[in-house]
Formats: C-alpha cells, sequence, structure tokens
C-alpha cells in the first residue's frame, strides 16, 4: 500500500515534469516566430541575397507550414537535436554539452556553499534566538542580501586572487578555480536561506508536538536537532530547488567576471552575436535543466514528508 | 484503605505567577492535591480555571522564561528510593522523571505526535532514552505496548506516521508511548476532549483499565463532568487557580459542598428537564489583572453572603478527612 503510494507519487511528477517541457518547447518555438522580424534576414543581414536568407531559413528549420515545423522542432528536441551555431557550424548540443560541467559544478558547490552555511547559521540563531549567535545571523544574512554578486565577486577576486594569490584569477582551472565563484553566487542564497531556516525552526520549536517531546524526558539536543529540524527542513528544501534553479540564471553573471567558460558565457555569445540557434538551444536546455531539478527537489519533499505522498 | 503508602504524589500549597507583556498573572494559588496509585483522580474546572497550568507544573513544563513557582512543592514518592521534589530539582533529575516515572498525554493527540516521525519511532525513542534497552528490545516492547492499547495490526500500526490513524488510534498511540517506561503517574490533559462521544468512551474505559491493573495514578484533567462521574474516583474542582472543593467521586456528586460545585453540576444537560432552560452560570471567571476581594467565586455566588467578600476562606476538610471545601458559607452551615 505504502509502495503503491510512492510509485503514483513519482508517476504523477513524471506527468508534471513532462508537461512542463512540452510547454516550454512550444513557447520557445512560438517566440522566435512571432516576434517581429525575420530571424534569417538579421542573420545575413539586409544587403544579403534571397537565396542566402532563403538557406539560412531552411537550417533555422523555419520553411514550410507551421505544423510541419512544429512536428520537425519537437522532433528535434526529442532526439536532444537544437540545430547548429551558425557561427561554428557544430551542433548546439554539442556545445552545450562541452560547457555544462563548467556551469554545473559551479551550481551545485554553490549549492553545497549555500546549504552548509545557511542551515547551521539558521538552525544556531533559532536555537539560541536574541542571543550573539542569533545577532551574527541576522547580519550575515543581512549583508549577504544586501551585497551584489558581482560586486562580491570582484571583491574576493581582489582579495583572494590579486593580493593574496590563493586562487587563479580567471579561467577554469578545476576545483581551485570554482570557489571564489561559488561563494559569490551562493553568498545571497544563503542570506535568504538562513532566513528562512530560522523562521521555520522557531515555528517548529513552539509546536505542541515539541512540548510532548519535552514530556517525554527527551534531551534538549534530540528535541532541536531531530524533532524540529526534521520538520523545518521541509520548507527549507523547497526553497533551496526553487534556489538552485536561480544559480543558473546567476551563473551567468558570474561566469563572466571569473572568466568561466560555461553554459552562461556561451548563452551570453550567442545573444551578441545573433547565433538564433545558441540561444534557442541554451534556453531550452536550462529550462529543462530547471524543471529537472524541481522534479528531483519535489520527489526529495515527498520522501521526507509522508503527508505530501498522498495529496 | 488510603493509607499513606498509595500516595505517589502530593502536591502543597503550590502558587505560580506567569510574567507577561501586560503583567504578572497569578494563575495558582495555594493548591494541593495528592495522587494515589491504581486510583483517578479528576481535575474540573471551567477553561481558564488554571488546571493545565497545574498538571503541567507537575513535570514543570510550563515556559521557565516567565513562570515563577512562588510557593509549595510538589513531590513525587516512587515506590522505591527518596522522594523528589519536582520544582527544587536539576534539569538531569527533571529529565529522568519526565516520559519515565510521570508521563502525559494531551488534549489534540494529532499535534502533539511529531508529524514526520513513525509510530515506531516516537515509541522507542522514550523508552531508549530511559531503559537500558537495545532497539530490537525496544521494538519488541513497543509491539507489546500498542496490544495493550488494544489497537490491532500490530504492524500496520508502527509503520504509519501519525496522520495515516485516526483520532481515537492517535490518542491510543499516545497512551502507549505514556505507558512505555510504566511510569508510576500518567496527567492526562483532557484526553477525550477533541474526540468523538463513542471514541471517548472507550478511551475512558482504557485508562480505568490501565490506572487499575497496572497501579498507575492518573490525574485526569477536564471540563466534562460526565467523564469524571464515568471515571475517576476522587475529584478536585478548580476556579481561578484556586481549589475549591475535593473529595471521592461519589460524595461529590452526592453532596457537593461548595456552591460552584453545586452550579457546576447544574449546568449539566438533564433529560429529566426536557424543555426547561439549560442552566449557565452567570458572569465569567474574574480576570486576572481584577480579581475580586474575599472569596474569588463571591461576586458569581447565588448563595453569597456579605462576609463572602471580606475574608478568604481556607480549604478546610468538613468533619471526615476525605472531603474538603473552601468555603465561609458552608463552614458557618457546618458548624451550626
Amino acid at each position: 500500500m505504502r509502495s503503491m503510494d510512492t510509485i503514483r507519487t513519482i508517476g504523477r511528477l513524471l506527468l508534471r515534469l513532462l508537461a512542463t517541457m512540452l510547454l516550454i518547447s512550444t513557447i520557445v518555438f512560438l517566440l522566435l516566430r512571432l516576434l517581429p522580424g525575420d530571424p534569417a534576414q538579421v542573420i545575413a543581414g539586409i544587403d544579403a541575397n534571397p537565396a542566402d536568407v532563403e538557406n539560412i531559413r531552411n537550417s533555422l528549420g523555419m520553411n514550410g507550414t507551421i505544423i510541419s515545423q512544429y512536428l520537425t522542432w519537437m522532433g528535434n528536441i526529442i532526439h536532444f537535436d537544437f540545430g547548429n551555431s551558425y557561427f561554428s557550424g557544430r551542433p548546439v548540443s554539442t556545445l552545450i554539452l562541452e560547457r555544462l560541467p563548467v556551469t554545473a559544478n559551479l551550481a551545485l558547490l554553490a549549492m553545497v556553499f549555500t546549504i552548509l552555511t545557511a542551515i547551521p547559521i539558521g538552525v544556531l540563531s533559532a536555537v539560541k534566538r536574541w542571543s550573539i549567535w542569533d545577532a551574527f545571523g541576522l547580519l550575515y544574512s543581512q549583508l549577504g542580501m544586501a551585497l551584489p554578486s558581482f560586486w562580491m565577486g570582484i571583491l574576493l577576486l581582489l582579495i583572494f586572487s590579486v593580493k593574496l594569490g590563493w586562487f587563479p584569477l580567471f579561467g577554469a582551472q578545476g576545483f581551485n578555480s570554482l570557489i571564489l565563484p561559488a561563494i559569490s553566487l551562493g553568498l545571497a542564497k544563503s542570506a535568504v536561506l538562513v532566513r528562512i531556516t530560522r523562521i521555520s525552526m522557531i515555528e517548529e520549536l513552539g509546536k505542541p508536538y515539541i512540548e510532548a517531546a519535552r514530556a517525554k524526558g527527551l534531551v534538549d539536543r534530540r528535541i532541536q536537532y531531530v524533532h524540529a529540524l526534521k520538520n523545518a527542513l521541509l520548507p527549507v528544501l523547497t526553497v533551496t530547488g526553487l534556489q538552485l534553479g536561480g544559480l543558473l540564471g546567476g551563473a551567468i553573471i558570474i561566469e563572466q567576471i571569473f572568466s568561466l567558460p560555461g553554459l552562461g558565457r556561451l548563452f551570453l555569445t550567442g545573444i551578441y552575436q545573433r547565433d538564433f540557434a545558441v540561444v534557442q538551444g541554451s534556453v531550452i536546455f536550462m529550462a529543462f535543466l530547471f524543471s529537472g531539478i524541481n522534479f528531483l527537489v519535489d520527489l526529495l519533499y515527498a520522501l521526507i514528508n509522508p503527508k505530501a505522498r498522498i495529496s | 484503605m488510603n493509607t499513606n503508602n498509595d500516595i505517589v504524589l502530593k502536591i502543597e500549597n503550590l502558587s505560580l505567577k506567569f510574567h507577561t507583556p501586560g503583567g504578572i498573572i497569578p494563575a495558582v494559588e495555594d493548591f494541593s492535591l495528592s495522587l494515589r496509585r491504581g486510583k483517578i483522580h479528576a481535575l474540573v474546572g471551567e477553561s481558564g480555571s488554571g488546571k493545565s497550568v497545574t498538571v503541567k507544573s507537575v513535570l514543570r513544563l510550563n515556559p521557565e522564561t516567565n513562570t515563577e513557582y512562588t510557593s509549595g512543592r510538589i513531590e513525587y514518592i516512587p515506590s522505591e528510593g527518596e522522594p523528589i521534589e519536582i520544582l527544587s530539582a536539576n534539569e538531569s533529575t527533571l529529565r529522568s522523571v519526565r516520559g519515565s516515572k510521570i508521563s502525559m498525554i494531551f488534549q489534540e493527540p494529532g499535534r502533539y505526535l511529531n508529524p514526520v516521525m513513525r509510530v515506531r519511532q516516537l515509541l522507542t525513542e522514550t523508552m531508549m532514552t530511559h531503559l537500558k534497552v537495545t532497539k530490537q528490545e525496544a521494538l519488541e516492547k513497543a509491539k507489546d505496548l500498542i496490544r495493550l492499547v488494544e489497537l490491532n495490526d500490530v504492524d500496520r500500526v508502527l509503520a504509519s506516521y501519525p496522520h495515516e490513524l485516526s483520532g481515537g488510534m492517535k490518542q491510543r498511540v499516545m497512551i502507549a508511548i505514556a505507558l512505555s517506561c510504566s511510569p508510576d503517574i500518567i496527567l492526562a490533559d483532557e484526553p477525550t476532549t477533541a474526540l468523538d462521544v463513542t471514541v471517548q468512551a472507550k478511551i475512558l474505559a482504557l485508562l480505568k483499565k490501565i490506572a487499575r491493573e497496572l497501579n498507575i495514578a492518573v490525574l485526569l484533567i477536564t471540563h466534562d463532568l460526565a467523564v469524571v462521574y464515568e471515571s475517576a474516583d476522587e475529584v478536585s474542582v478548580m476556579y481561578a487557580g484556586k481549589l475549591m472543593e475535593s473529595s471521592t467521586s461519589g460524595s461529590l456528586f452526592k453532596a457537593p459542598q461548595h456552591p460552584y460545585t453545586r452550579v457546576l453540576l447544574g449546568a449539566v444537560p438533564d433529560i429529566s428537564r426536557r424543555g426547561q432552560p439549560l442552566l449557565s452560570i452567570k458572569g465569567n471567571i474574574p480576570d486576572s489583572a481584577d480579581r475580586p476581594t474575599g472569596c474569588i467565586f463571591s461576586p458569581r455566588c447565588p448563595e453569597a453572603r456579605d462576609f463572602c467578600s471580606l475574608s478568604v476562606p481556607a480549604f478546610e476538610s468538613l468533619g471526615n478527612n476525605a472531603h474538603g471545601v473552601a468555603c465561609l458559607r458552608t463552614r458557618e452551615l457546618f458548624r451550626a
């Protein structure tokens, strides 16, 4: 009976994931066709001869009826085929896969930093409310939220790379080169998460089941870190999932500052060069990534919150 | 029969105050009560009369930051070993008593069971905290406890989360948790209020059985006199933080001595008075900031005399030891 519930939950989440992906593909498809102007003409330039424009249009998959275009488009996406980059001539999917590791590692490292700082600081703030620890937590989250990540990035570069020389100044040279970008990317997320952890924990600590746990004679540590924290983590997890998606967006800026050859750079260069296939491919891919992450987060949520399994 | 050896808990002249932003509130004043092994002692009163506060004092569960125990003693007397005075006990002594020697069940079991923990875990954690048992032994004992509280399908219940059980089942689980370390005392804070009437009766019967068969003293808080009549051996009536009357259940229902008790009994709907308006007590429990002088019940008392608002009646026993009352008027009549 219980495993049936789990299977049904996974099925429901999968269905939602597929629906989202379908919707994203359709919207991106429509955007390019509904926007004023002819992408092929833009790429080729105003003076180009019609044959060239037609060629480019073909390569963008923008010939034939809208229905047949849509079907080809969807078929290509299923095969992970986003066309070729107009400038390099290489398949967009290859370009994405080349750049993905840098961005993925950066986002993951930033997330790890966020979780490892936010949860302990938030919990400590809640457990020792109105103490010096709480004041520190408050200061941390205020600063983290107020300082823009690109400014943090430049500051960290100045101190740790230029002055101290502990980390490389630019480029992707292994794990070391990702630490500063991850911190500048994760700090703002961490600051928000501290507040959410603190509030959630304080709320749980005031609940009746905590009084019952005290009446059972459990030690404070068990009451706080097992009984309360397990419940307090539910909203924290939801926000973390959303933040992980946001990290992908934030990576675009941070990759510029630290000169990291990631997805963000690919995307931005694509925009500068009017490389429609690259831009389209990156947008769809990031959107898919975002949905996929949310799917995993929902799955994890269902795993730790028994009530979410049925509803 | 009521030898002093039976007494397992003595609350003596307990007074406590709450410090709130609005001022100091005297929540309990000069309250005394004794619990006996194997007996159910009901603590009756309206909402806000201080019943819950009193019972939570026994485990010192009132928030320590704003609760001030101004006087009195709460003494737990184990069958072996030295008595423990709760109000002066240190945190580790308190923890060893809580859930082990004295355990507690609550009004809304759904809100008092951790929603993300399975029944199995909720049951075994108490045993593993207080008893020297392995996880396996605790699990075996958990199965016995589930059977003891008359739940079928032991394995399913143990594997369930609280929200997967009905209200009555949750309360039985709570009772099982309370019983897990073989306590001497169970404090039951309105354990049946949130339940259906049919389930209420079953839970009360279970509590009664537990008290008798396991020789446990039960302190049963309720505002429902039907619950008292059905289950209690002894009754204390509380009003605005003060003890009004205390007696055996039989004596109290047969011959209530305090006007408040009489009014309370009169307010119970009675099938033989069908068609007549329901009786109610005029007025409300006095605001703690504006307490009447003299007897605290005098402004609402149908039998009050002039002298009732002049001096505070002491709680004294009437003739025999078992029946006590705090009322000037009753004493006057009794002496006459």
